[in-house]
């Protein structure tokens, strides 16, 4: 009786899922089956009766498909029957929204390098917010070298299984808007008819035929931030073949295997009871500490190179038009840094960045004459355009392709598809500059730190020298903002004075980003910065030094006043120094899981001079702080000097990650910190 | 030469007029005829069958586009040398006009023209000169965009005028065409492919000239024409911005303006040919809008024109209300399930609960829209139902079905959200951006928005409150009510004790009305378990830097039908601020903030303040001090009003030992004028400035 009753609702589940659809000139969608159609009319079946549409009245007509793979009882698969007959419980997982009880990745090498990866995801729908991001899935690929398809897709709800249909399947560009580089295609699905309570199983692949210019290489990750059952990866090649892979960040409990089936080697990673991550401030890019394996196929960096470099030195057409811009631009200069410097302006701010990666599009740059042409480049043609043009200028630079920060470095894995950026790289007065002009607000010797310390592969120029190389990793005082602030304290308690900011590195690059501003817009976020230190505060003057010139440092000024500044209380005047608020927010847990990470080193430097009111004295002032941990520092002091107030602080961050072990001797730093700023200055008359 | 260039020209996939076109899975499209579909194969004329699981789909009204040639550029002709000089003179005698701006639109041009047919045509012309690299994307490219068996769209010129005199002109080989891909789960709106091109050599200081033309061949409703122009930009001035509309002679044309400075201009130029008749705006010299925070939509600020072929909203009342009558015909499943639903509530209020909860906990929030129907006729409700998945709409339309069968008449209408351009009613038009429902409730007019998750009968999201909505069922025109403050409000009562030493404990409870309960729950579901307590350790340390969470409550996260609470308990090892022997006492989340008043941040303002909802927040606390802490100064009592909004506050010593503290900020309204807005900014920087206050004790037992 109880399998009546499941093969009647999928039926009807069926019947619903699987309608075409019929559009009508006049806009009308009609959900049914198409019957026939004949030179003058369309047959539908709608809702169990035969409907006849005159074909003149008809738009188009979708045949919708059923994602079912072929499977004719879901039920009996052995992953979701074990599900349904014991499902976990909400209160198993507190934390999550569903469970993923098996995430199954398979990756089939063919002998001639081609290879197919295939992901199925069964999943348990735990709590209301599990609902759309277990059934919600997508995929990118490259429709010119890689085939990709939904095997099937299908929820069980109270024993009723609703299949995947094209209904809510679509597939498009991500990249509108940046024509030249409109390449890959997103492909996202949502299973309809979940649940809490829903099981969901779907399964797709993508087939990529071997281009030594994209070659085989993968990253597959183990936990999430919903927890697994189940996490497995298993690549198979052929007999012979160097599959050479690297484990991240892989629990020790991990269960490895490596072993031979016919003419086939088969490698298994299995990790059970993943648990989920949870949120926590500053953390680091994912691939950065999930646990992963990276896999290539085996070579060296040295062929790597020797591989790339004639394909890449092919695209290097040096244009009459890139000569004489790079002679016009390097005219003039003295210097091979003035030169340099010049040309990267120029390319930074002239070719429009285009945010489509390498992996999205390709990982040979275009002809560097069709760069400078367009005016446009993505993270791999702008650099290569700027070679182009420090070559014509008769410099001598190094291409590499550059890692990010955004994920880890697999040093036996040499593989083009590593990479996601560029550079150049310059010999100049005994230094190696990297530069790489994305924006047009980093300076060309502050490199954007995304790439600061990045490992790289040097692909033309620097013959002798060994294919991989380690970014120049500037220090703390390289990313530094100097203030100096001076102020007059009224006797009623209003202040006034002038705010003067000397940055440099990623301070000094989003401080630029107002250059994009108009005067009016400018002017409005200039009352803004002061009403945020503030909320009567009012913005006497402003200037912002050499805003678009980025041959030059910003100087940043700014004046303002505030009325009734300073409390009194009876006898005593109280205030704190204005914007002076360190927070202790991002150190609230008393745990962590996860190192703490930053993307560039850091130094905050300032000095406070507040001229007091006649008639008052200082009756307290907060003691003098002097703290530092875990490669972080901090000191800062009062000074009572001739009826002024003199205030110094420097704060550095000279650590880029802080390891989950010290993670309690910098929450104690932050603490002091954050209390230090929330003591009082207090006058007495 | 000339000859070669000539056979080079390609021609690319160009649909032939009226021949349909046959989509495959393979992502093949063939242009062909279809003889017969049978339930195996697709046959087409002069081909041989197709298996019909290898369609996808057939393309009737396959007009898409005209033959293209696929060229080289052009070298630049005499008159386009000729514009581009003229351009640069118009652009360096405006710039010296307007320093500082991001850009200068030149001209900006459109031309409508309906046809007898019902068929139409838009023409788009941009003169735009660049002046900072962060327009180069934004200015530098064309995308247009079709509909695909209804529209087409050409790139008729883009021509880019470089600073040092050179022309650089369309390069057709460089045009992509594109199925566009929205990001996100929740949309899946196909049916569209666009046309892009990026303007090869763009550079600051450019100019380019471009235009475009979109052709509705096939409009779902020929009796539909809704013309409609901006005139104002927001980098930079404009120097022309014109837009003509021309209608068939006999055919209605209706128009209303808006936020127009001069009355002379706000009136068309009519001019009449044989067969049609002109209505034309022209605006020069348009200084650019200067954003302000929480400003109006665009729509609502810049002169604007919005036209229509019928003057009132019968013809969308007859054609949505068709479509949404037929769809909330509930299926006799359906309408048992409602049944069963509801069988244990006793009062109307109750049924629509019910049904209210659970259309929003049960249909999950997708957009899947293919085309007028979907997009504008939602769903039949049954089918939501089944899928357990739909849009506002859908949702919309399932609630109606449902409460039909509990009896409860309800209708659903449009909206503009709030956060979008208020809708101009003098106008007929189908640019609304929300669907809700509009109930009659136990007698009472009661506005639902199924589409969240997580708002409590009959409570709604923020973005809906005081909008104009375009009631289907019931051909009218209502107001979506703001809700009193205390309807919309938040309300926090702490409890402090207070050690000799310095240490205090904090105990507080927090609870909503209106849309902030929903809001609120809809965060507190949203995250892990471990992440809301870490939300409670965060905010105890936003209070103090050493303070330690000692227990939290989130009460009701995942049931709709309750109120939702928060309540935790923190101490703090030593809180008061040392000076001497006096005690400087901060009460928690007393102090308006400078960030949460950025609104108020700009000297002066042109446009009003545009607040999501009307705001109520209610604090009270209760301080229990030792006996050593001796009251010097506490915040005295005060009591600020605006036309707007009210502010009250004060400390008192009910007892030895015991301190109350209370505040209380309403704001009714949603829109502050900008005529008030001096008044306004002062009222807030008072309330603001006393919200610093401090409470001051003297230590009698400090050394």
């Amino acid at each position: 009786m109880k399998k009546m009753i499941i093969f009647l609702l999928c039926a009807f589940s069926a019947s619903w899922a699987s309608a075409d659809l019929l559009h009508l000139n006049k806009g009308d969608e009609i959900n049914g089956t198409i019957l026939k159609l004949d030179a003058k009319t369309v047959v539908m079946n709608v809702a169990g009766a035969e409907k006849t549409f005159s074909r003149k009245d008809v738009l188009k007509l979708q045949f919708v498909k059923e994602y079912t793979g072929g499977r004719a009882e879901p039920l009996k698969e052995a992953v979701v029957a074990q599900l349904l007959s014991a499902p976990p419980t909400p209160e198993d997982y507190p934390n999550d929204g569903y469970l993923t009880v098996l995430r199954d990745v398979l990756i089939d090498i063919k002998p001639d390098k081609s290879y197919t990866v295939t992901r199925r995801a069964v999943r348990y729908v735990l709590r209301e917010r599990g609902k759309s991001p277990s059934s919600y899935l997508s995929y990118n690929y490259l429709p010119d070298i890689q085939k990709a398809d939904i095997d099937y897709a299908y929820s069980v709800t109270d024993s009723s299984v609703t299949y995947l249909t094209d209904i809510s399947v679509m597939e498009g560009s991500p990249y509108l808007g940046y024509p030249s580089y409109d390449r890959v295609k997103l492909a996202k699905f949502a299973i309809p008819n979940v649940q809490i309570g829903s099981v969901l199983d779907s399964q797709y692949h993508y087939t990529t035929v071997y281009r030594s210019t994209y070659p085989f290489f993968e990253t597959v990750a183990f936990r999430f931030f919903e927890p697994g059952k189940i996490c497995r990866l298993t690549v198979t090649a052929p007999n012979g073949f160097t599959l050479a892979y690297k484990e991240f960040n892989m629990p020790k409990d991990r269960i490895f295997s490596l072993e031979k089936r016919g003419d086939r080697t088969v490698y298994s990673w299995t990790l059970h009871d993943v648990p989920s991550y949870k949120d926590e401030p500053n953390t680091p890019p994912f691939m950065r500490y999930a646990p992963h394996v990276a896999l290539s196929l085996g070579d060296s960096w040295e062929s790597l190179r020797r591989e790339f470099e004639p394909l890449v030195r092919a695209r290097l057409n040096i244009t009459p038009a890139i000569s004489a811009r790079a002679a016009e631009l390097a005219a003039g200069k003295a210097s091979a840094a003035e030169k340099a410097e010049a040309i990267y302006n120029w390319v930074a701010a002239e070719i429009k960045y285009q945010p489509v990666g390498m992996d999205e599009y390709s990982y040979l740059p275009k002809d560097s004459g069709e760069i400078f042409d367009a005016r446009t480049g993505n993270a791999l043609d702008k650099p290569f355009l700027l070679y182009a043009m420090l070559t014509a200028a008769g410099l001598e630079p190094e291409f590499a392709y550059a890692q990010s920060k955004y994920s880890l470095f697999a040093d036996n894995l040499p593989n083009i598809r590593q990479f996601d950026y560029a550079e150049c790289l310059l010999e100049l007065d005994g230094r190696t500059l990297a530069l790489a002009p994305l924006d047009d607000r980093h300076r060309y010797n502050e490199l954007i730190s995304i790439l600061q310390g990045a490992p790289a592969l040097r692909v033309l120029g620097g013959p002798g020298k060994p294919a991989l190389l380690t970014n120049p990793d500037p220090p703390a005082d390289d990313q530094a903002t100097l203030e100096t602030e001076d102020y007059v304290l009224g006797r009623e308690g209003g202040l006034s004075g002038e705010i003067t900011l000397r940055v440099s590195g990623e301070e000094q690059a989003s401080m630029r980003g107002y250059k994009n501003y108009k005067k009016e817009d400018l002017d409005k976020a200039m009352e803004s910065y002061v009403h945020s230190l503030h909320p009567q505060a009012r913005l006497k003057d402003y200037k912002i030094e050499n805003l678009p010139d980025l041959s030059k440092d910003l100087l940043f000024r700014v004046s303002y006043g505030v009325k009734g500044y300073a409390m009194t209380a009876g006898r005593y005047m109280i205030l704190k120094l204005p914007g002076l608020e360190y927070s202790a927010g991002n150190v609230s847990q008393t745990e962590r899981e996860l190192p703490m990470f930053w993307y560039s080193r850091s130094r905050t430097s300032g000095t406070v001079t507040v001229k007091l009111p006649r008639g008052f004295r200082l009756y307290h002032v907060p003691q003098d702080l002097k703290a530092s941990a875990a490669g972080q520092s901090f000191s800062a002091s009062y000074k009572a000097g001739k009826g002024e107030l003199v205030f110094t602080q420097e704060l550095r961050r000279d650590r880029l990650q802080i390891e989950p072990a010290d993670y309690l001797k910098y929450k104690s730093f932050k603490e002091s910190l954050a209390q230090f700023t929330e003591n009082w200055i207090v006058l007495e008359k | 030469m000339r000859l070669a260039a000539t056979l080079s020209i390609l021609i690319f996939l160009a649909p032939v007029s009226g021949a349909e076109t046959i989509k495959l899975r393979s992502g093949e499209e063939i242009p062909g005829k279809v003889l017969s579909i049978d339930a195996a194969s697709v046959t087409l004329e002069n081909a041989p069958a197709l298996e019909r699981a290898a369609v996808s789909e057939i393309q009737f009204a396959a007009e898409a586009a005209k033959a293209t040639a696929k060229t080289k550029a052009a070298e630049p002709s005499p008159e386009q040398k000729k514009a581009a000089a003229d351009a640069f003179a118009l652009a360096n005698e405006t710039a010296a006009k307007y320093p500082g701006m991001n850009g200068i639109v030149l001209l900006d041009h459109g031309e409508y023209v309906l046809k007898p047919d019902g068929t139409y045509t838009y023409r788009n012309h941009q003169v735009r000169q660049i002046l900072k690299e962060s327009l180069k994307q934004a200015w530098g490219q064309i995308i247009v965009c079709a509909e695909e068996g209804r529209e087409r769209v050409k790139i008729l010129k883009a021509d880019v005028y470089s600073p040092d005199g050179s022309v650089t002109a369309l390069n057709a080989s460089l045009i992509k065409i594109s199925k566009p891909q929205s990001g996100g789960g929740d949309f899946f709106v196909s049916g569209h492919i666009c046309t892009q091109y990026g303007m090869p050599n763009v550079q600051v200081g450019s100019i380019v000239d471009y235009e475009t033309e979109s052709e509705t061949y096939n409009p779902f409703r020929k009796d539909f024409f809704f013309p409609g122009w901006g005139f104002q930009d927001s980098e930079g001035p404009v120097r022309v911005s014109e837009v003509s509309v021309t209608v068939p002679d006999g055919t209605e044309f209706h128009y209303a303006v808006r936020n127009f400075q001069d009355p002379k201009t706000a009136e068309p130029a009519v001019s009449r040919s044989t067969d049609a008749v002109t209505y034309y705006w022209k605006l020069e010299n348009v200084p650019p809008i200067v954003g302000e925070p929480a400003m109006p939509s665009y729509e609502d600020v810049a002169p604007f024109m919005r036209g229509a072929v019928f003057k009132d909203w019968d013809r969308i009342f007859d054609w949505a209300g068709a479509m949404h009558k037929e769809r909330t015909k509930a299926s006799p499943e359906l309408e048992k399930f409602t049944l069963d639903l509801i069988k244990d509530a006793k009062t109307e209020e109750e049924k629509a609960a019910k049904i209210y909860h659970y259309v929003q906990k049960e249909i999950r929030y997708i957009a899947v829209k293919v085309g007028v129907a979907s997009g504008w006729g939602g769903y039949d409700a049954n089918l939501t139902w089944k899928r357990r998945y739909g849009c506002c709409i859908d949702k919309a339309l399932l609630l109606t079905a449902m409460f039909n069968v509990a009896g409860i008449k309800s209708s659903p209408v449009f909206i503009n959200t709030n956060n979008m351009q208020e809708i101009d009613f003098r106008i007929p038009q189908v640019y609304f951006d929300h669907a809700i429902t509009l109930a009659e409730v136990a007698g009472k007019k009661t506005f639902l928005d199924s589409t969240g998750y997580d708002y409590r009968f009959p409570q709604i999201a923020s973005f809906d409150y005081g909008v104009k909505a375009l009631n289907i069922f019931g051909k009218t025109i209502e107001e979506v009510p703001v809700p009193e403050p205390k309807e919309n409000g938040s309300f926090y009562d702490y409890k402090l004790e207070v050690s000799p030493g310095g240490a205090v404990t904090v105990a507080e409870t927090m609870r909503y009305s209106g849309s902030r309960e929903g809001g609120l729950r809809g965060y507190y579901r949203s995250i892990k378990k471990e992440e809301q307590k870490r939300a409670f350790q965060s905010f105890a340390k936003s209070v103090a830097p050493s303070a330690q969470l000692v227990s939290y409550e989130v009460n009701n996260a995942e049931n709709i039908e309750e109120p939702f609470t928060l309540a935790l308990k923190y101490s703090i090892a030593d809180y008061p601020q040392k000076a001497g022997n006096i005690r400087i006492f901060k009460l928690p989340d007393f102090e308006i903030a400078a960030g949460r008043i950025g609104e108020i941040s700009q000297d002066r303002r042109v446009y009003p303040i545009e607040y999501d909802a009307s705001m109520g927040r209610y604090y009270s606390y209760e301080i229990t001090v030792p006996a050593n802490y001796e009251a010097v100064s506490l915040p005295e009592k005060i009591s600020l009003s605006s036309p707007y909004a009210s502010y009250s506050a004060g400390c008192r010593t009910a007892k030895k030992g015991r301190v109350l503290c209370e505040a209380s900020w309403e704001r009714p309204k949603r829109i502050i004028a900008a005529a008030d807005y001096a008044a306004y900014k002062e009222f807030i920087e008072k309330a603001a400035s006393y919200s610093k206050k401090q409470l001051f004790f003297k230590d009698t037992a400090a050394k």
